[in-house]
């Protein structure tokens, strides 16, 4: 189900009144998970199955790592390696039958097993529950964690179903969700806040994002090879702030419908394109995943415990794996490489680039990172890596004076909005709200209009397929 | 349900979502009110906004259309201009089956429907069809300008007024850069040869694979109702075939449709691709330059003449 669909916006409606008619958190949370169920199983019931064998594991794996003292650690890390094996077995299989296995019946079938939508997502907090009542670093389990299966099992299916971030985020960890699972009333609803990022929400998707991705079609092979450079370079552009927008959207789209049910899932995405390091990028870009990366794998691994060269490899490793997370192609994994590389040279050369100081530096910081990630957003446009090597060639072949101009001015019209959007946020950051805010519901009733009278032609959300 | 009601208006009483709202509306009614002045505004930015608007001229239209065509983006390019009473509701990258769709939600019915059977395995888009004839996305079209395709504020600001300006600044740069620098130095992207050549090699790929026997069995089931539903309203259906590449021409796919469209509509008009097939190159192996479209046109033309004579 689509969040831009008249039967979304049913069910959130409906789920909505009956939520706030109840009196207790148990069918409150019943309510939420019946919904969420029923989003679920929209285009595919048979998706169902997966979805409750997948909490189901996690139902049971997190309360006898609660309440079985001797074997935790074994049963924690059942429940974990269940998790990654749903998930390498309905993502990966493709993958490894087209690298190492030879054409037959096994291999055919390996590649035709269908991904189901959100698995990487739901997977994820899946391993955030086991990890987090193993270690009870966030919470005591016996506050958090009810004592009955039946209620734990509610709780957890809530958890990890939750409709408006289960298929493509925010990434939600069982330590920042579970603690929030109690009765709801309308006066707690932040009303404003709500508004804002659901209107905001659609705006990026609706108008920027969906009407970028029909000028940026184009970014296939072999159709980009007869375009001009400037029209290639713009095109990647227009990509960089479709991907942004798209994302962002959905993930602001979510964070209000869940502030609809007084759920505070945090910010995915804090204005990112105005990074000056790739560091900073990615405390920025993505922060669920980011977050969660860095603290069920790359702190694991030994972090930057175990000295300088550890430290460099441990950032590949969990910049490759976040790559691949993304999807089952190799050019994944070289997008997390590349992303890798970049952090670990950073923080080589970060002693010395930290000395210069020269007017402008802080601009060229800011351009030097912002073309870098919108280079290897080519990898995820264009999954076969020769093809990425022909765009790049074609940009360095193609040069004329004759550009494609109406090509390039529409892209430049939609991406206007996302460099205003962090120009806000820069003036804001250095002026502060007051002058801003008396005039706020300008900026938002131009985003509502343009949302009714100039949404681009509907598509599906780039990350569902992750 | 009065009480939550009461409850939810209790307290929604936020002075900034009011005030966004209200904005808004009257943002709207000037520019309702803009497009209601100006009707010509107008302005396609892509093929599939395009889409779009063709479906959309179409449905609202008051005149009495006679002869619509429908099919993919091989007939966008069939030349309108000499084709007066004829309407094209084909649709680039997408099927005959979205046209059909539209059509049968149209009041008034053409005497002649010409469907192009090239494209005919794609199946219907929904999310094209719904967002057209789903009641409350028609209703609202067809009232308020302001909500259709092809009047959207952003387009029309960047073709009406951006895109002047822009066109004076480009020539300026041009002309400086020629002075600047050897007038030879300009295009040097990949030679168009190898380009229609990569192109055509993408064709052959997709047109070498064979229909399954269950997609043919759903794509003619779906067509005899299509053509059932327009013949109860006395719609003439006749098929046609737009040429393409010689060499795609004979492949497995075109075959295997050009068969099963005689074998499953024995008794209906079929126009055939022109024999002298070598006269279309084709830019990519299946769509019409200009020049070959205008070809195409005159012996659409003349076949349809013939048709006519002999009725």
């Amino acid at each position: 189900m689509l969040f831009n669909s008249l039967s979304f916006v049913i069910l959130v409606s409906l789920t909505f009144m009956i939520f706030y008619s109840v009196k207790t958190v148990k069918t409150q949370v019943r309510i939420l998970i019946l919904a969420s169920l029923i989003f679920y199983a929209w285009h595919d019931a048979l998706l169902l199955l997966l979805l409750l064998t997948s909490a189901g594991v996690n139902i049971l794996t997190s309360f006898y790592v609660i309440h079985n003292k001797k074997n935790k650690k074994l049963i924690a890390s059942i429940g974990v390696i269940s998790n990654l094996s749903i998930l390498a077995f309905f993502k990966y299989s493709g993958l490894i039958a087209k690298t190492v296995l030879n054409d037959s019946d096994f291999s055919e079938f390996l590649i035709s097993i269908p991904l189901p939508i959100g698995i990487s997502f739901f997977t994820f907090q899946g391993i955030s529950l086991l990890v987090d009542v193993y270690k009870e670093n966030h919470f005591e389990n016996k506050k958090i964690i009810p004592n009955s299966l039946a209620t734990h099992a509610q709780n957890t299916l809530f958890f990890i179903a939750f409709f408006p971030q289960l298929i493509a985020g925010p990434i939600v960890k069982a330590h920042d969700f579970l603690p929030q699972i109690k009765i709801k009333t309308l006066n707690t609803i932040n009303w404003e806040k709500c508004f804002k990022n659901i209107l905001t929400g659609y705006f990026l998707k609706m108008v920027i994002a969906d009407n970028l991705k029909d000028f940026t079609f184009w970014i296939s092979y072999p159709y980009f090879e007869s375009k001009d450079s400037v029209s290639l370079v713009t095109m990647l552009f227009g990509y960089s702030n479709q991907i942004f927008a798209d994302f962002a959207g959905y993930s602001l789209i979510a964070i209000g419908i869940a502030g609809l049910f007084g759920y505070n899932l945090h910010d995915n995405f804090n204005f990112p394109y105005i990074s000056t390091s790739f560091k900073e990028f990615w405390k920025r870009w993505h922060i669920s995943l980011s977050s969660f990366l860095m603290e069920y794998l790359y702190i694991p691994i030994g972090g930057n415990r175990k000295g300088k060269y550890r430290t460099y490899i441990n950032l590949m490793i969990t910049m490759i794996l976040g790559g691949l997370w993304h999807g089952a192609a190799w050019s994944y994994a070289i997008w997390g490489l590349f992303h890798g590389l970049a952090l670990a040279l950073e923080r080589v050369f970060s002693p010395y680039t930290r000395k210069i100081k020269f007017p402008g530096i802080r601009f060229l910081q800011w351009i030097t990172i912002f073309s870098l990630v919108t280079i290897a957003w080519l990898l995820f446009k264009l999954p076969e890596f020769d093809h990425v090597i022909k765009y790049i060639e074609a940009i360095y072949n193609n040069f004329t004076i004759s550009f494609e101009r109406p090509l390039v001015i529409k892209i430049l019209i939609y991406s206007s909005p996302i460099l205003i959007y962090h120009l806000i946020y820069l003036y804001v950051n250095n002026f502060g709200k007051k002058h801003l805010k008396r005039f706020e519901f300008i900026f938002y009733s131009i985003m509502l209009l343009l949302i009714l009278v100039n949404s681009g032609t509907p598509g599906d959300f780039i990350y569902f397929q992750f | 349900m009065v009480h939550l009601v009461t409850l939810f208006i209790s307290n929604f009483n936020l002075k900034m979502i009011k005030k966004t709202i209200l904005t808004s509306i009257v943002l709207f009614s000037i520019w309702s009110i803009i497009l209601y002045a100006y009707p010509n505004l107008s302005v396609s930015q892509h093929q599939w906004q395009d889409n779009y608007i063709r479906a959309e001229k179409y449905l609202y239209a008051s005149d009495e259309i006679e002869n619509v065509i429908i099919g993919s983006s091989l007939s966008t390019r069939i030349i309108m201009d000499s084709l007066p009473t004829f309407y094209n509701l084909s649709f680039g990258g997408q099927s005959t089956f979205d046209g059909l769709k539209v059509i049968t939600t149209k009041a008034n019915s053409p005497n002649n429907v010409f469907i192009e059977i090239n494209v005919l395995y794609k199946e219907e888009n929904k999310t094209f069809t719904r967002s057209l004839t789903s009641q409350v996305p028609y209703m609202t079209k067809k009232k308020f300008l302001a909500f259709r395709s092809d009047k959207q504020p952003l387009a029309i600001f960047g073709d009406r007024i951006i895109q002047p300006f822009a066109s004076r600044v480009h020539r300026l740069i041009r002309k400086g850069y020629y002075k600047t620098f050897d007038n030879s130095i300009s295009f040097n992207k990949s030679s168009d040869s190898s380009l229609f050549e990569k192109m055509k090699a993408l064709q052959v790929e997709r047109n070498t694979q064979l229909l399954s026997n269950e997609k043919i069995t759903l794509l003619i089931d779906n067509l005899r109702f299509a053509v059932r539903n327009l013949e109860k309203k006395n719609i003439n259906v006749i098929f046609f075939e737009m040429p393409v590449n010689i060499e795609i021409h004979n492949l497995s796919k075109p075959n295997q449709i050009r068969s099963l469209i005689q074998k499953s509509f024995p008794n209906h008009i079929f126009i055939a691709a022109p024999r002298d097939l070598e006269k279309y190159k084709t830019s990519d192996g299946i769509h019409l330059p200009r020049d070959e479209a205008a070809l195409y046109t005159d012996y659409l033309k003349k076949e349809i003449k013939t048709i006519n004579n002999n009725k």
